[in-house]
């Protein structure tokens, strides 16, 4: 783990927000005030469980102005690898977790003259805290919030209180969905828009960006990978001469952690660009957001957090 | 693509400039121009797509030779010569205000003139992305004093008196975007009166 040291914090509250939906609000174990942030920002929350320890990113929900308690949601992911699990059924009011300090790999443009904000689905957290600095500044915005059903319209109370006629709610049960190309066509200069959802909703507000000749400096977005389930291989570190296994449910950067190792990390979801790694030999499965194509297609570098290797055996530059 | 680059080495903040190339992704190309840059702004028409929307302000009476009736000849949805740098800002800055986002500026002329317009852009919203400039005719810099932050237009020579505070300044390959002008710093702070040789340099 790169950077500053985790933060131990308490679990002081747990809202079951929908059927999937938890909000977690969080405090410092020791009573202290919590490192300020920006809208956009997240942390990665660690979780010692009995079998082993999961590294999540969440992004911060709350006021950036609140130094007293950071909020996070989680939504339950049956299939995924644990950490949302644990959240859910491991974690009680009072308990203690970790979390790293926050990093924004999302942030708002300060000089933007309009603010498009679209998000699907859990995809509203990190605009939960942006809507704060945005009414703070007086700012021209647009929140166009989508979701599955009015069963699943996580915070929509709130975000009707905070955003007013600024909020255009899109129920998926009643056939409403965003149309990118209708909200971007005839923006004016200094338009940015942020999306955050599913990867569909990303690349289609990416592809109508692009379509209207939009600059890409223009156009923000976040989704943080999990580390998919694969095969185990072997990974070679040629600078440290260890031989370690990769297990089929563990990413590659965890296999090092747990064999003691401390790799350079941060978002621990593909996005960051803090664990790019070389690669010396083997053949990449690339799961990141960050490589250029080109360099995914090289098989030269990789991102440990959430890639994993397509051959039995990868020889690593560590 | 960036619209100018940086020195490898010595000061990084002096830009380095290349012709205009259309950037095809946009909808609707904005071309301004004065004087040598009516030729810069002709060559980045042919390069456009047929299709293109366009529309082009020149600056006719400033340096270097008249252009206007080369631009006039250029198929293009709307051009408008202007006489008077002012108004030429002006008339850019009102059809910025009425354009929406997939727009380019493109910017050629004297180092003054286009980092004027380019501040155009930017305080409409633009970023530094979708703005493209050439340096075009003279090399005369634009710079401004940095003891009593002057601003003289057109500096041909190494060192000039600033005629705000009246000291001799060498102007400095150190530019501010933000001010499109180079930093001029006094040049016999040391040995005050006992000046280097004082040479045409930006011709």
């Amino acid at each position: 783990m790169t950077g500053q040291a985790n933060i131990p914090v308490r679990v002081a509250r747990i809202e079951q927000i929908t059927p999937m939906i938890r909000r977690f609000t969080l405090e410092r174990s020791d009573g202290g005030t919590l490192p300020g942030f920006s809208g956009g920002s997240h942390v990665v929350v660690t979780m010692r469980g009995e079998e082993r320890t999961h590294h999540n990113p969440y992004s911060l929900m709350g006021s950036p102005d609140d130094k007293q308690r950071y909020q996070i949601s989680v939504r339950r992911d049956d299939d995924g690898r644990g950490g949302s699990l644990f959240m859910h059924q491991k974690v009680a009011e009072g308990d203690t977790l970790e979390v790293s300090p926050p990093t924004n790999l999302f942030a708002l443009n300060p000089l933007a003259e309009r603010h498009i904000l679209i998000a699907g689905g859990i995809g509203i957290t990190p605009f939960m805290a942006q809507l704060h600095e945005l009414r703070r500044a007086g700012a021209d915005y647009q929140m166009h919030y989508a979701f599955r059903d009015q069963e699943n319209a996580a915070f929509r109370d709130e975000l009707e209180a905070a955003c007013g006629d600024r909020l255009t709610a899109y129920d998926g049960s009643a056939g409403q969905f965003v149309q990118p190309a209708q909200l971007l066509g005839e923006q004016p200069l200094g338009t940015h828009v942020y999306v955050c959802g599913p990867k569909g909703m990303i690349e289609a507000v990416n592809e109508a960006a692009f379509e209207l000749g939009w600059a890409d400096s223009h156009v923000h977005w976040e989704e943080f990978a999990a580390p998919p389930v694969g095969k185990p291989f072997r990974v070679v570190l040629q600078k440290s001469g260890m031989e370690i296994t990769v297990p089929g449910a563990s990413s590659v950067l965890e296999a090092l952690e747990d064999a003691g190792l401390q790799p350079n990390c941060l978002c621990r979801g593909g996005v960051c660009g803090e664990c790019e790694t070389a690669v010396v030999e083997g053949e990449i499965e690339h799961n990141d957001h960050f490589l250029p194509d080109d360099v995914k297609q090289s098989n030269s570098r990789m991102m440990i957090c959430v890639s994993r290797a397509r051959s039995e055996r990868v020889v690593l530059d560590l | 693509m960036p619209i100018y680059e940086f020195p490898e080495d010595g000061i990084r903040s002096r830009p380095i400039y290349r012709p205009l190339q259309p950037d095809v992704a946009a909808r609707f190309h904005l071309m301004v121009a004065e004087g040598a840059g009516a030729e810069a702004l002709a060559r980045l028409h042919d390069k456009l797509p047929d299709e293109a929307s366009c529309s082009i302000h020149y600056l006719a009476g400033s340096d270097g030779p008249d252009g206007s009736d080369r631009l006039m000849q250029l198929d293009c949805q709307q051009t408008r010569i202007h006489f008077d740098d002012a108004q030429l800002a002006d008339a850019l800055r009102r059809e910025l205000e009425n354009a929406s986002m997939g727009t380019r500026l493109y910017v050629a002329g004297g180092e003054g003139f286009i980092w004027r317009m380019a501040a155009v852009g930017a305080s409409c919203g633009m970023s530094e992305e979708e703005v493209h400039v050439e340096r075009c005719g003279s090399l005369a810099r634009p710079a401004q004093c940095v003891h009593c932050k002057t601003r003289v237009e057109g500096v041909t020579t190494n060192i000039y008196e600033c005629p705000g505070c009246g000291l001799h300044v060498t102007v400095r390959d150190h530019f501010s975007r933000r001010h499109g002008a180079y930093q001029s710093v006094r040049v016999d702070a040391e040995a005050p009166g006992e000046l280097p040789p004082i040479e045409e340099t930006y011709r």
